[in-house]
């Protein structure tokens, strides 16, 4: 009871602390309020969209997005990670291709993703999943590659042949890293999701800031920000309880 | 993180379970599995156990008398055979390092050989050569009389890093070797209860390695390494990190061990005290590349040895000669 008490406190209080400070800095009139909406008008554009129901229907078209981009991105980048960190000839071949690919940003995808895609839902998948895979393939590999020597060792001077160590070696000891580059994989679906969205899209969190816009609605962007802001740490925050639970002996 | 822990210690699995269970049923991904009662004999599998075949591998580790007597029954050359032994190789920048040259070293069954010698010696080397993780450059490596090539559970080893897998409990690191050997569950959970039984640590097989100590968890490695039933425990420096009460308590458990599984140990140190505290036999190796500088076996008589004695004394600063260091302790 105690304890909830200090989780409440440390999770809420600062977050009513900066909602406070945001009111009084409006109040203030500084600047106009049409382009720095306060927490008040934030509330009822956000109960205004809640009304007429795009407020969900974008959360959900957006995470349907992102969840679709993730999965495909994220099954794709373990399983060329364990061909890459494994297979000698995949790494040779893929690895400077990946490099090279690394730096381009999500967003510059986007003209491509069209063309090749249209505006319907593959081309936000696309763009979706080429970021998150490139983190996971990255961190997979790296995870793989880094497998203690010791473990390795250890294993077959008991016994295990190279199959089964790579189960039941190879894979736990780079379970960290692979988990790692999943949730980081995770907050980049959300990224590359608002990139995608902005063009060619017709509901969606990104579609919404877009149009608000268009018609200098600041206070509607601010309640798409805040939407993607809960959204992204809830999603990070499941990732860490599942994290740690899965790999549970890494007491970091 | 403080929550897993105590959900550890306790056993009870209902918050962190669902990892362990994961993990528990991921490592049954076994696409070679063979579950049965017959053991898989690798063909360099220990003598030992050949030996022990007929009788029944029940008692764990044989008494030393009945260790004794099979030896005397079985005449035959030593069990590990170091002929002309030679190891070089590269460093990343090209230079040509010999760490073992030209080592020949014959070790009988039951003997507690210590390879002493200053750090980077080659000492490991040899060790890893033994446990087939390095293959030699010249020379004959050769265990009960068969060439060695790679690792085997023939040969236990016990290393100077914590090398326990952490996503395992201590009671499944232990069996590790068992499993990969194809034993049943049972025997395998009654095999591991008389191994923590034997290294002192009867009640901690549901933790997991990160609960542990160092010294307890090198003792569970031992455990780890002896549960194949191997011809020889390779131990390397697998007291080195511990602290030095920790590490005397430890060598006492080993030395215990020792009498009562008469395993051939071959134990690579640094340390002189610990040397002669354990050893039967000490190989002295010089410094890079290793040679053999002195080959002493140690009378049986005064065991435990005790540290303060003038024989000990007298030992040491021999040592510490033929190592060229004043007091390396």
């Amino acid at each position: 009871m105690n304890n909830l008490c200090i989780r409440f406190r440390d999770a809420i209080l600062p977050i009513a602390g900066i909602i406070a400070a945001w009111q009084l800095l409006a109040a203030l009139r500084i600047v106009n309020p049409v382009l720095f909406p306060s927490p008040v008008q934030v509330f009822f554009a956000a109960g205004e969209m809640i009304r007429s129901g795009v407020l969900w229907t974008d959360a959900l078209v957006s995470l349907r997005r992102a969840a679709t981009g993730f999965f495909i991105g994220a099954t794709l980048g373990v399983l060329t990670g364990l061909l890459t960190s494994r297979v000698r000839i995949f790494s040779i071949g893929l690895n400077p291709l990946f490099n090279l690919l690394r730096p381009i940003p999500a967003i510059a995808l986007v003209p491509v993703a069209v063309v090749w895609f249209g505006i319907g839902e593959q081309s936000k998948y696309f763009v979706i999943a080429y970021s998150v895979f490139l983190a996971v393939w990255l961190s997979t590999h790296h995870g793989m590659e880094h497998v203690p020597d010791i473990y390795i060792r250890a294993a077959r001077s008991l016994g295990a042949s190279r199959g089964l160590e790579f189960f039941q070696v190879v894979i736990p000891a780079s379970a960290p890293h692979i988990f790692a580059g999943l949730r980081f994989g995770a907050a980049l679906s959300f990224l590359s999701l608002v990139a995608a969205e902005l063009t060619g899209a017709s509901a969606g969190i990104g579609y919404r800031l877009e149009e608000a816009r268009q018609y200098i609605l600041v206070d509607r962007m601010f309640v798409g920000l805040v939407e993607l802001g809960v959204l992204g740490a809830t999603l990070d925050s499941i990732f860490v309880w599942i994290g740690h639970r899965l790999v549970h002996w890494e007491q970091a | 993180m403080k929550l897993s822990l105590s959900i550890g210690k306790t056993g009870n699995l209902s918050g962190a379970g669902f990892g362990q269970l994961f993990w528990r049923l991921f490592g049954r991904l076994n696409p070679y599995r063979r579950d049965n009662d017959s053991p898989r004999h690798h063909p360099g599998m220990s003598v030992e156990d050949k030996r022990s075949e007929t009788t029944e591998r029940t008692p764990l580790h044989g008494s030393p008398d009945e260790r004794a007597a099979r030896a005397l029954a079985e005449p035959g050359g030593p069990l590990i055979e170091c002929r002309a032994l030679t190891h070089t190789y590269h460093t990343r920048l090209g230079t040509r390092i010999t760490a073992i040259a030209d080592v020949t070293l014959a070790i009988d069954a039951g003997e507690f050989v210590c390879l002493l010698g200053p750090s980077g010696c080659g000492k490991t080397t040899l060790l890893n050569m033994v446990a087939g993780f390095l293959a030699p450059t010249a020379g004959e490596l050769r265990l009960d009389g068969k060439a060695i090539h790679g690792p085997d559970p023939d040969r236990g080893v016990v290393f100077q890093d914590y090398s326990l897998f952490p996503w395992l409990t201590v009671e499944s690191n232990i069996a590790y070797g068992l499993l990969m050997a194809g034993m049943s569950a049972e025997r395998r959970k009654a095999e591991v209860g008389a191994l923590l039984d034997l290294v002192g640590l009867p009640h901690i097989g549901a933790q997991y390695p990160f609960e542990l100590s160092g010294g307890m968890k090198q003792r569970v490695a031992i455990a780890r390494a002896l549960a194949t039933h191997p011809a020889v425990l390779l131990m390397d420096e697998p007291f080195a990190a511990l602290d030095a009460m920790t590490r005397e308590s430890l060598q006492r458990q080993l030395l215990d061990i020792w009498t009562r599984t008469r395993k051939t140990i071959l134990f690579v140190t640094h340390n002189i005290s610990e040397a002669i505290f354990l050893s039967s036999r000490i190989v002295v190796l010089s410094s890079r590349p290793g040679r053999i500088v002195e080959d002493i076996r140690l009378p049986e008589d005064s065991r435990p040895r005790k540290r303060t004695s003038p024989e000990f004394n007298r030992l040491y600063e021999r040592l510490a000669q033929a190592i060229g260091v004043e007091g390396s302790e």
